[in-house]
């Protein structure tokens, strides 16, 4: 029963903190920003890429540039939400509560997770309206398993970068920087080989890169060992991202409470 | 943090108020108007436009997303056109990776921040007090945009050096007169367009919105990183309503050659025009501002 209880306290606390900190207060920006925005994305790169590799099949620059839209949650989302907590003055309501810090900080990310996958799945659509994209449908599961893992991943990025706005005031800087490190580093948008090798290094360590290639061989019916490999890694990257997060969030936390620092910066 | 806005609020208005006593002469801070080096000779009209430039371009350099989009958005931007077009000849990379990420910073520099900043202005406080000096508002606005466009040619100049430097090319222009009477022309339209934005911008609310998914479609329409002939039929005389369209078209020929005169005088005729239309259509939307700012009484309702 417990159990029960405790899982409802979670989902409506990732719900409530969604709703509050978001802002999604007007409908008609919601349209125009997830779902118009995307659109306009996945078409300017589908013709680009169209148009630079000189191919009529596309597929991989429409899931990578779909896969990659939600960057906008993980990091416009998850990575300001302590930033937006400290502005909002709750911060040190969220700190000094008795609730279990760990469950309160991936709670904050778990709708964006769900917020994410409407993005994406704007994307797919467009790619598969516009461009032709398709997948097998014996493959659709595991290519939602493969999304649905990426996105995990996405948010640890964003969990990582939120605490950031703890000691730093102008977390928009880094949530800008971050957009485009993750569209240049995850081979979202050209292949990785372009890079310089010590780029491709740092990529593999990167949350999308592993999910996208995973979707991109689920696309062409590539071998599943491979894809679960590549899906195991994305996963792991994933954690581990978040579980840096959390020990930041524990580090600033102590900090603060040490220095009286917590709403400072 | 709620101090700190409010101190920024303070300041902000104060600012305005610099450009205003500057504008009237009555400023007591005599070291703005010797900074702008603001003479009386320019006659009040250039002194008011010079002064909101200063004061704006000091303004910008304080905001985090403004230094992003001048500074690291070309790189980054430059980075990725440069990566997708690493393989294709060096006069591709010219006219679509080095005048794309160039136009494409300039444009972000220009009508984005100058479009947001009648709103910041409104957020602050200080929309009102400009808007009520004997200095026409239409002046003090497009000092802030020229103070805009200023930061955003360095914003092109960033961009095309730092990806000569990344593809190892040099950045040549065949036909270079014609290519900086284009330039300026183009800086003109750009101009014209962050009027137009801030205008309508002021008028409704809801453009606030519009600003936020501009980027693409004009990045689409106006051929950016690739020619609009690629494009469907359909949305070319969509694309020809945009002035960075026969911008990056003229800039293009000055770079590459101008094989074709018709095609050069014709490009360049729809730059003129669109630009003569921008700012009537800019003149308007300020004229329907004061209108409606004076029967609505809701020009500050943020």
């Amino acid at each position: 029963m417990w159990i029960v209880y405790g899982m409802r306290r979670f989902v409506m606390q990732s719900w409530m903190s969604f709703r509050a900190l978001f802002g999604w207060l007007n409908p008609m920006a919601y349209a125009l920003i997830k779902i118009i925005n995307p659109i306009l994305q996945v078409i300017f790169f589908s013709i680009l890429s169209q148009y630079v590799f000189k191919t009529s099949d596309i597929t991989p620059w429409i899931i990578g540039n779909s896969i990659l839209l939600c960057s906008k949650n993980a990091i416009y989302g998850v990575g300001s939400v302590l930033g937006n907590e400290r502005n909002m003055g709750t911060l040190k309501l969220v700190i000094a509560s008795p609730a279990n810090k760990f469950f309160v900080f991936v709670g904050r990310g778990i709708m964006h997770i769900f917020d994410a996958m409407i993005t994406v799945a704007v994307g797919l659509i467009s790619g598969w309206l516009w461009f032709g994209l398709s997948i097998s449908p014996d493959r659709f599961p595991i290519f939602v398993l493969a999304l649905l893992i990426s996105l995990y991943s996405a948010m640890g990025i964003g969990q990582l970068i939120s605490c950031i706005g703890l000691v730093h005031r102008d977390v928009h800087l880094f949530l800008n920087i971050s957009e485009y490190v993750l569209m240049i580093l995850t081979g979202a948008s050209f292949p990785l080989t372009r890079l310089p090798a010590f780029m491709i290094l740092i990529s593999e360590k990167l949350p999308l890169t592993h999910g996208i290639k995973a979707a991109r061989l689920i696309a062409v019916n590539g071998a599943l060992d491979q894809i679960q490999l590549l899906l195991v890694k994305e996963f792991v990257i994933g954690t581990i991202y978040i579980l840096i997060g959390y020990a930041l969030l524990q580090y600033f936390e102590h900090q603060s409470r040490v220095k009286a620092t917590l709403d400072l910066y | 943090m709620k101090v700190s806005t409010e101190h920024k609020a303070e300041n902000k208005i104060c600012d305005s108020l610099d450009v205003l006593n500057c504008v009237n002469g009555i400023g007591k801070d005599t070291k703005s108007i010797q900074g702008a080096k603001v003479k009386n000779a320019y006659g009040p009209h250039i002194r008011i436009i010079l002064s909101s430039a200063l004061l704006q371009m000091k303004q910008s350099f304080g905001r985090s997303m403004f230094k992003f989009c001048m500074l690291a958005y070309p790189l980054f931007y430059g980075f990725t056109l440069y990566m997708l077009y690493k393989e294709h000849s060096s006069t591709d990379i010219m006219a679509y990776v080095m005048l794309g990420s160039a136009v494409s910073s300039l444009w972000g520099t220009i009508s984005f921040s100058s479009a947001g900043d009648i709103n910041r202005e409104r957020f602050m406080g200080a929309l009102e007090v400009i808007f009520n000096a004997p200095s026409k508002f239409y002046y003090v606005m497009l000092g802030k945009v020229l103070g805009n466009t200023v930061l955003g040619i360095g914003s092109m100049v960033i961009s095309i050096l730092f990806i000569s430097l990344l593809s190892g090319s040099a950045f040549q222009v065949i036909h270079v007169g014609p290519f900086i009477g284009v330039t300026l022309l183009g800086v003109v339209s750009f101009v014209a367009v962050g009027m137009m934005l801030s205008g309508l911008l002021a008028i409704s609310r809801s453009t606030t919105i519009l600003m936020n998914i501009m980027d693409y479609p004009i990045m689409i329409l106006c051929g950016i990183a690739f020619p609009i002939h690629i494009l469907p039929i359909w949305t070319l005389p969509f694309s020809y309503m945009l002035s960075p369209t026969h911008f990056l078209a003229l800039a293009r020929m000055c770079v590459g050659g101008i094989y074709s005169k018709d095609a050069f005088y014709h490009h360049l005729i729809w730059l003129m025009g669109l630009t003569i239309l921008y700012v009537l259509l800019s003149l308007f939307a300020y004229r329907m501002i004061d209108i409606n700012a004076r029967k609505d009484a809701t020009l500050g309702v943020v």
